[in-house]
């Protein structure tokens, strides 16, 4: 019995959907809900992941819109019909990871029947962004509990606080404008790495497993100083490493699911090892039996 | 990436629709997502509230001092239109992160553990200004906050969901206790909101601005620690939540444009006849569920945003219901105004402080939020914690 990952899908921005998060989030919850065989009206909870949306809107948050806009349960109650609750996580590059636990305890509880997460990052458009670094692309998962499977069985974090050293992110007057600005440290990936390789360890630990018991370890960001690092600290070849997206950012975990799941390579998997890391740092790992 | 990711597209739409669409995959039978559910196992326990805290800047302002501010003559009567008499504010040396760690700080004292008792820290803040009036989006302020009172094994993020966002939190951590996930943790937010005030108070020109509601925003910093609680023991009965999001744009807020912080667009009036009209069938699902009625709860705390929707929206529920609350609703808009996500616990605690809370008294925690989000945490007030406040029998 466990919480599994029944649709995935990825989006990526063209040129008119660059500064719209929203209708790339859309579009990416409408394809994961069409993978996964399931109507609009399925979903209980939606999740948001994402972090930077159009025009940097501060209010509501973002996931009612994607939940409007996807006509998911969006009308006044009805007797005999289910409602959805949806909102925000930010939780940086583990944000999704961090909505997996959230969507698991909910579904292990029964709660709910069906969790959809979503995360999306665009330029906010307008010029309300100085020299935004990421791809624009969106990408969601469709979570359900299953009785047959294990799916999600376990998961760890650790935070290392470096105040923003390593990556900050923040909306602040510049020339007389509010805009957006990221930094990023050179060494940030590997950073992120190296708080990362605690949780995943002791993931490992919980279950007893060794680096050869891991069929996949499906993570993100995909920078290669941050997969080279996991492979190398965890003893894993390099084509048990799914990463994909280096130039995504919330999305990227999705993304390596999305890649993780060609070629059946994550259902037929007997040990997947979720690893993300992000701004804080903070990572999570997590331990999922297909 | 945009290859790659069209490629996963691609990928995904060569797989073709399949010919068997479901529905609806739940035995929930509520529009409300509710826990406890109808269909689930038995928890392995109940989480309780055990400590409350809050952190007001010591600033006041009123409300004649803020008309007296605007720069266009508007005439508007607000205090008449919406009970605020005055609202704490920041004069800039608190700021939401400060007002977080405050009320984190003062929540442990209430609490009696250490910050690492904690095994979660969850911030919920609409506003993350720090270091002047930058919004933070990353890294989340929950791995701040955990850092600045000294909790460095609890799991952090932030979760955002307007003025319902700690209750969005308390909804989360409630979840993680019941399964025994955790054993406690904190659900904190800082609100420096008042910036969008003063914004406000510049663009305002007569009282149909799509702004007023800006001006009955109030900073304050608040906390809850919830923990397992004994097998006897009542705790946190029931919490209920829906996004009718069909309303999600009837309040919009973004960063303003050439000023520092953020400017909020409301549409008041179609808010408030929304809410009423959906928050009364909820309610009464509610309490259903619970197998309670409307005047078996003590006190109600809905979300402060004016005295006058407060009062209509209780005479709405009295009507509906055929019945009233223990107690009329719980109303500090008067003299804190607006503090946005952390309005119930601020409340709570005025209530608490006041000795009008005993212990066994069931509390409903009203949620009000954009999105258009509602939602009831209904608990029972235990001894230790109004023995927190100095209220005891």
């Amino acid at each position: 019995m466990g919480t599994t990952i029944d649709g995935i899908a990825v989006v990526g921005g063209s040129w008119r959907s660059r500064h719209r998060a929203l209708r790339l989030a859309v579009a990416a919850t409408g394809a994961a809900l069409e993978d996964a065989r399931l109507q609009p009206a399925a979903v209980d909870i939606l999740i948001n992941a994402g972090i930077y949306h159009d025009r940097n809107l501060g209010e509501p948050a973002l996931a009612p819109l994607i939940q409007a806009d996807s006509g998911i349960n969006a009308g006044d109650p009805t007797p005999g019909r289910i409602g959805t609750f949806s909102f925000d996580v930010a939780n940086g590059g583990s944000g999704v990871l961090t909505a997996l636990r959230i969507a698991d305890g909910f579904l292990r509880s029964r709660t709910v029947a069906t969790v959809v997460i979503v995360a999306e990052d665009a330029d906010p458009g307008f010029g309300l962004a100085a020299d935004f670094p990421f791809e624009p692309a969106a990408g969601a998962v469709v979570c359900r509990w299953t009785d047959t499977e294990p799916g999600l069985v376990s998961f760890r974090w650790h935070n290392r606080p470096d105040d923003g050293a390593a990556f900050r992110a923040g909306i602040g007057l510049r020339h007389g404008r509010n805009v957006l600005s990221v930094h990023e440290d050179p060494d940030f990936a590997e950073q992120a790495a190296e708080t990362a390789v605690v949780p995943a360890r002791e993931v490992l630990r919980d279950h007893g497993l060794g680096g050869d018991d891991i069929d996949l370890l499906v993570c993100s960001p995909a920078a290669p100083a941050f997969t080279k690092k996991m492979a190398m600290e965890l003893a894993l070849p390099d084509d048990r490493i799914v990463a994909a997206g280096p130039a995504l950012h919330t999305a990227a975990f999705i993304a390596a699911l999305a890649a993780a799941r060609q070629h059946s390579r994550l259902s037929e998997a007997r040990n997947v090892l979720f690893v993300c890391g992000g701004a804080g740092l903070t990572a999570g790992a997590a331990l999922y039996r297909p | 990436m945009r290859g790659a990711a069209r490629a996963i597209r691609l990928w995904w739409a060569s797989k073709g629709p399949g010919t068997m669409w479901i529905v609806s995959t739940t035995e929930r039978r509520q529009w409300l997502v509710m826990e406890p559910s109808n269909s689930g196992p038995e928890a392995l326990c109940r989480a309780r509230v055990a400590a409350a805290g809050r952190c007001l800047p010591p600033t006041h302002l009123s409300t004649a001092d803020l008309m007296a501010s605007m720069r266009h003559r508007t005439n508007i009567d607000l205090e008449r239109l919406t009970g605020i008499h005055e609202r704490r504010v920041s004069d800039g040396r608190d700021d939401s992160l400060t007002l977080a760690v405050g009320a984190a700080r003062d929540c442990l004292a209430h609490s009696g553990h250490g910050a690492e008792d904690l095994d979660a820290v969850i911030s919920c803040s609409i506003t993350k200004f720090h270091d002047g009036l930058v919004q933070w989006l990353e890294p989340p302020m929950s791995v701040a906050v955990a850092n600045a009172i000294g909790s460095h094994h609890a799991v952090t993020f932030d979760v955002s969901n307007a003025c319902a966002g700690m209750l969005t939190g308390v909804f989360i951590l409630n979840n993680w206790i019941r399964q025994g996930l955790i054993r406690r943790g904190m659900v904190v937010s800082g609100e420096y909101i008042s910036p969008l005030e003063r914004n406000a108070s510049a663009h305002i020109r007569s009282i149909l601005s799509k702004e007023l509601a800006s001006l009955t925003l109030g900073d304050a910093g608040a906390a809850l620690i919830l923990e397992r609680a004994a097998d006897d023991a009542a705790g946190i009965g029931l919490i209920g939540f829906t996004t009718i999001a069909e309303h999600s744009r009837l309040c919009l807020a973004y960063p303003a444009s050439h000023e520092a912080g953020a400017r909020m667009f409301t549409r008041s009036q179609a808010l408030q006849r929304a809410a009423i009209k959906d928050t009364i069938p909820l309610l009464k699902e509610v309490l259903d569920a619970a197998g309670l009625a409307i005047s078996d709860i003590d006190h109600v705390i809905p979300h402060q945003t004016s005295a006058r929707a407060i009062r209509k929206g209780m005479a709405e529920v009295t009507r509906a219901l055929g019945g009233e609350p223990r107690r009329p609703a719980v109303e500090t808009v008067d003299h804190f105004g607006n503090t946005a996500s952390t309005t119930h616990t601020v409340a709570l605690i005025e209530e608490m402080e006041a000795g009008r809370v005993a212990a066994g008294d069931q509390v409903a925690l009203v949620a009000l939020a954009s999105g258009l989000v509602l939602g009831v945490v209904l608990f029972t007030a235990d001894e230790e914690l109004v023995g927190s406040y100095g209220n005891h029998d």
